[in-house]
């Protein structure tokens, strides 16, 4: 019988994995410390874990929820509902029963993909929603669940595939009322957002990637589509944790992409004797999520003299803004660089004029890699979409604040909700932290606007030091008054011994601001 | 730049810049330190010689950028970036083991 569907998943994520099975088919694509798998192997068992879920009972267009840690079930659960039609939900392994309850209610998943520990605190979900699947990892599985070791015995046809224009992921990013949103991405957002990234970064099918983001994370997720889309091969990690072994693996792997936010950089450049290690085999360093420390930089160089760096800036509603092409940074410090390729930025002003170079304003992206939408939020979907250069198309403003140089490169300001009025003048949250984190022995640095009788707001300042390290407020107060502007001086300044992160590792404000 | 924290390098540098400390009591001072240094709300009975240090949540990999330092220049070793391992830093035994091992090296 003719396959009517045989060709129908052109242009969807799944296209980039039968394609690299069937042409490279003994080509590495995941491994970890304890299990590889070649494409053939990967897709033979996405492909299983696909029959598996429809079999029982998952319907194309069905929304799935994963909560794994980094490793090899994580990637075949990712691969396998895109196989069967439906759109994953990427959760952080550590969330918490009231959030994933909100969650798993607002995009009405038909399934939960879990380890066999997160069996305990699923009973007030499964209660909420009596229709909800558990499927979970590891031997220990309920009766009433489903176990993940099951469902890769089914084997068999998918059925219809996913179109380009399917929904392919909800990721849940959290919103400045609390409560999270969920940014829809169809595979031809997705697809599109990792032929751009791939092309700056200059990805093949020869590269090694490592990486310790979790895959519950966009920047984490992007490094399995990453390598999927161009056939390369993923090294997986569960985290930082012990960092002389990621040493190992770097250098005995011939890793050649590294992706990190600064701490990872700051704990490896920490490491004693790195020079008696052949790191010749990285070629690209990148990173995002806030900017690296000029030391960190100059480390990096001087460790690997021929890796790129990237800097980079994105947000989830469109996964990635822009990049610092590599060649720029001496002459670019501090900008995180021009628009990914495939896409166009802009800098707009409260009346939705272009400003003219060095102002600052909202920034403007347009390009496939614009979100959807918040899933079930019409509103807050209208507030970051735009109308668009035509009437089919959505522009995103962003609601952060940079501003371009003459020749168009961006610089990050501040998010647009962070700007504190005090005494009558704009203070940029970061132009204040770059100054604390300059100041010696200070970690993390989180300026926040609280409310003031006679300043509007008062500009506070949250400080950790490193470890060991005994901080006067005093001293940074006198420290920041000799390099900032009088009204960016701090307020109050408040030691912490370590300052609250959200569940991606940024400082959480949110909780500060209450303190 | 180093930082080391002066209570605790003043209060063990006479002991342990001898070789003879018996591994109990490099495990003592190792847990001193480490209470002393992430642990400040806790107190120090609360962890076991053999506790995970990174499941427990007491050590995070941000710590090893003062770890490192302070156990070169207390016993006098020159660490290897691939030392920092789960075999030699997952618990104060450990630590204590790896120790002992580099200073007969």
């Amino acid at each position: 019988m003719y396959n009517v569907h045989e060709r129908s998943d052109l242009g969807s994520l799944t296209c980039a994995l039968h394609r690299n099975a069937a042409e490279t088919p003994d080509h590495l694509a995941i491994w970890t410390s304890t299990r590889s798998l070649s494409y053939r192997e990967f897709k033979n068992l996405a492909q299983r874990f696909a029959c598996g879920l429809l079999a029982s009972g998952i319907k194309h267009g069905d929304r799935i929820a994963i909560a794994l840690p980094n490793g090899v079930e994580a990637t075949i659960a990712i691969y396998g509902i895109l196989l069967a039609g439906g759109a994953f939900v990427p959760l952080n392994p550590s969330i918490k029963t009231d959030k994933l309850a909100v969650i798993l209610a607002n995009c009405s998943a038909s399934a939960l993909i879990s380890t066999a520990s997160f069996a305990d605190m699923l009973a007030p979900v499964m209660a909420a929603q009596p229709n909800l699947r558990v499927i979970l990892t590891g031997n220990d599985v309920p009766g009433d669940m489903l176990s993940f070791e099951r469902l890769l015995e089914k084997d068999g046809v998918t059925g219809k595939p996913p179109l380009e224009v399917d929904l392919a992921a909800i990721i849940y990013t959290s919103g400045s009322t609390g409560m999270p949103k969920g940014v829809t991405m169809t595979h031809h957002n997705m697809v599109f957002a990792s032929a751009s990234i791939s092309a700056y970064l200059q990805m093949t099918a020869d590269d090694r990637i490592l990486s310790v983001l979790p895959l519950s994370f966009d920047y984490g997720l992007y490094q399995l589509l990453l390598c999927v889309h161009v056939g390369a091969s993923l090294f997986l990690e569960p985290g930082i944790r012990f960092p002389g072994t990621l040493v190992s693996r770097i250098t005995t792997h011939r890793i050649t992409g590294l992706p990190g936010v600064p701490t990872l950089f700051q704990v490896l450049l920490s490491l004693p004797s790195l020079g008696e290690h052949d790191w010749s085999a990285l070629r690209f360093i990148t990173n995002t999520g806030a900017a690296l420390h000029r030391s960190t930089i100059q480390g990096l160089r001087t460790l690997l003299p021929n890796a790129n760096l990237y800097a980079m800036y994105g947000q989830t509603e469109c996964k990635r803004v822009c990049y610092l092409p590599p060649a720029e940074i001496d002459r670019k410090p501090g900008s995180v660089g021009i628009a990914i390729p495939g896409t166009e930025v802009w800098i707009e002003d409260d009346t939705g004029h272009k400003v003219a170079p060095g102002e600052v304003g909202q920034l403007m992206v347009r390009g496939p890699h614009v979100m959807q939408g918040y899933w079930n939020d019409p509103e807050r979907s209208a507030k970051r979409l735009r109308v668009g250069h035509w009437p089919w198309e959505r522009t995103l403003a962003t609601g952060d604040l940079f501003r371009q140089d003459a020749e168009g490169f961006l610089y990050f300001m501040g998010r647009s909700d962070e700007i504190i009025k005090s005494r009558g003048e704009k203070v940029s949250p970061r132009e204040v932290e770059h100054v604390l984190l300059e100041a010696p022995g200070v970690l993390d640095a989180a300026v926040v606007g609280v409310p003031h009788d006679v300043l509007g707001d008062a500009v506070w300042a949250h400080v950790s030091p490193h470890p060991g390290i005994l901080l006067n407020p005093r001293d940074l107060q006198l420290f920041c008054q000799a390099r900032l502007e009088s009204h960016l001086v701090p307020f109050k300044i408040v030691i912490h011994e370590q300052l609250p992160k959200t569940p991606n590792g940024k400082i959480d404000k949110r909780a500060l601001a209450v303190t | 730049m180093k930082y080391h924290n002066p209570i605790i390098a003043a209060g063990v540098a006479t002991r342990s810049s001898k070789n003879t400390d018996s591994i109990q009591e490099l495990r003592n001072e190792i847990r001193e330190y480490i209470c002393a240094s992430f642990m400040q709300l806790r107190r120090s009975d609360d962890i076991a010689d053999t506790d995970d240090l990174m499941e427990t949540g007491i050590l995070d990999s941000l710590a090893f950028t003062e770890i490192i330092s302070e156990i070169e220049h207390r016993y006098g070793i020159a660490m290897r970036a691939i030392d920092v391992t789960q075999e030699n830093f997952g618990s104060i035994s450990a630590i204590a083991d790896y120790v002992q091992r580099a200073r007969t090296i």
